[in-house]
């Protein structure tokens, strides 16, 4: 049944084949029979709105440690206290900072995985390197020396995150919290996928040509398509040191210079596409990892390219950087009066 | 084998809770309000802007002198609003409404806001969910 999923995938990285069990998300299991349709042109058609909107953690929490996935049965049952969670936590309202209100990524699903992350075996992410554990901590003293008790100070804009500033968003694209919208365009000889989440485009070329010479850095770095069968396979490199996470998963505050990044798409299913991405970069993590994120293509609020909203996301960002700013200088005019 | 599940989806419940709490971005709540100032106001809306990362909803708010304060309340993710069933219709001008949030460390009237209610308790937009859901039957 492994096959089912991976089987395609399997070959070409058997180290994803070794983790999968006989488990397998409804969707993937069907990938087997399914038989993608193809374009006017003849390349297997991915085209669609997509959303990755999803439930599932990124690594595996330790309670459900030697456990890769999910039963149908546990699936539904972790969905419904899911929704329940959800509606407690609004009714409750005992949620730091926003509640569940506010939030779209209760409108995900889990993937059947007890982690986003497939390889290492464990779902966790791989030991960092001497180099990324040196520089996480001087990011850590860094933005502990910004902080007076429990006031964590924005003294000025470079203290805020290239994503918390709405300029760019780590790729790839793993979790969010909205916003998970997506759409695949094809033309002959090119894919484009759009990001709704900072309206980022990535227009990928599939005749082949080499990469950008490695002296040109780019915030979403530079990637390179063909199809293997049914699969697009896709090379990304070229990302720029500048491009860090602002400590969320996965990336948090390493900077992605050296990142080398290999995308898989496949249709799974008429309504699922999979997406399946190995990292590597052996100046931060020990060894490559590899995570599986379903899109959906049916999401009732992803019907079609007018659900993916405009993101004017700098242009509407205004009142954060005058509250952080203006709350460091009270916090510090406080903290000399005393 | 039934405790089993429970007991897992109980774990990774809590894994995610935990998760989707520390992802939330665009909007540093540490550096912008205060955790140890919630605060309770009620007022009738101004004003709602539909802007991203956060929208904003303006209120008026009477005081005990009974003058008015305008007060700003920092609000989700357009779109994420919108997919939970919160449209142009759901606050009009004129609208009262109680909010409950934190204070901005600045000073100035403005809360981060937790959750949103009419002033006879209701809730705001809770039972709908998908804002497609008529359309699409």
């Amino acid at each position: 049944m492994s096959r089912g999923f991976f089987g395609g995938f399997g070959a070409l990285l058997p180290a994803i084949a070794l983790v999968v069990s006989a488990q397998m998300p409804v969707a993937a299991q069907q990938a087997g029979t399914f038989k993608v349709s193809r374009t006017a042109w003849g390349d297997p058609d991915l085209q669609g709105v997509y959303t990755f909107a999803t439930l599932t953690p990124f690594q595996r929490p330790a309670a459900q440690a030697g456990k890769d996935a999910l039963t149908e049965q546990e699936q539904k049952e972790l969905e419904e206290q899911l929704k329940k969670k959800q509606a407690e936590n609004i009714a409750t309202n005992e949620h730091f900072s926003y509640n569940a209100l506010w939030f779209a990524s209760d409108e995900g699903r889990p993937t059947g995985r007890t982690s986003i992350i497939i390889d290492p075996e464990d779902g966790r992410l791989p030991p960092m390197t001497e180099r990324a554990q040196k520089l996480r901590a001087e990011m850590q003293a860094r933005t502990a020396a910004k902080r007076i008790g429990k006031d964590q100070l924005v003294d000025t804009w470079e203290d805020i995150s290239f994503y918390n500033r709405c300029l760019s968003r780590p790729m790839p694209r793993v979790t969010q919290e909205y916003n998970q919208g997506a759409q695949i365009l094809q033309t002959p000889g090119y894919v484009t996928i759009f990001y709704e989440s900072m309206h980022d485009v990535r227009t990928i070329p599939l005749d082949g040509r080499p990469h950008l010479d490695s002296s040109v850095r780019q915030w979403n770095g530079d990637a390179r398509g063909h199809w293997e069968g049914d699969i697009l396979v896709v090379d990304w490199t070229n990302f720029t040191d500048k491009q860090k996470s602002d400590g969320a998963a996965p990336f948090g505050g390493l900077p992605q210079g050296n990142m080398h990044v290999i995308e898989r798409f496949r249709k799974a299913n008429a309504n699922t596409l999979d997406y399946i991405v190995t990292v590597e970069d052996p100046t931060v993590w020990t060894r490559p990892f590899t995570f599986y994120l379903p899109w959906r293509g049916d999401d009732p609020t992803y019907r079609g390219p007018d659900d993916l909203f405009e993101y004017a996301c700098h242009e509407g960002n205004y009142r954060m950087m005058e509250n952080s700013i203006t709350a460091a200088k009270a916090v510090r005019a406080q903290a000399e009066k005393k | 084998m039934r405790r089993v599940s429970k007991t897992l989806a109980a774990a990774a419940l809590g894994a995610l809770l935990l998760f989707s709490t520390a992802a939330w971005a665009h909007h540093s709540f540490a550096a912008e309000y205060d955790a140890d100032k919630p605060a309770k106001i009620q007022g009738t809306v101004k004003k709602v802007e539909w802007i991203n990362p956060h929208s904003w909803i303006t209120i008026d708010v009477k005081t005990a002198n009974g003058t008015i304060e305008t007060w700003e309340i920092e609000a989700g993710a357009p779109n994420a609003m919108f997919r939970r069933g919160f449209n142009k219709d759901s606050l009009p001008v004129g609208t009262e409404i109680v909010v409950t949030g934190y204070l901005a460390k600045n000073g100035l009237h403005r809360v981060n806001g937790r959750d949103l209610t009419f002033p006879d308790g209701r809730k705001l937009f809770m039972a709908t969910s998908n804002p497609f859901e008529k359309e699409e039957k």
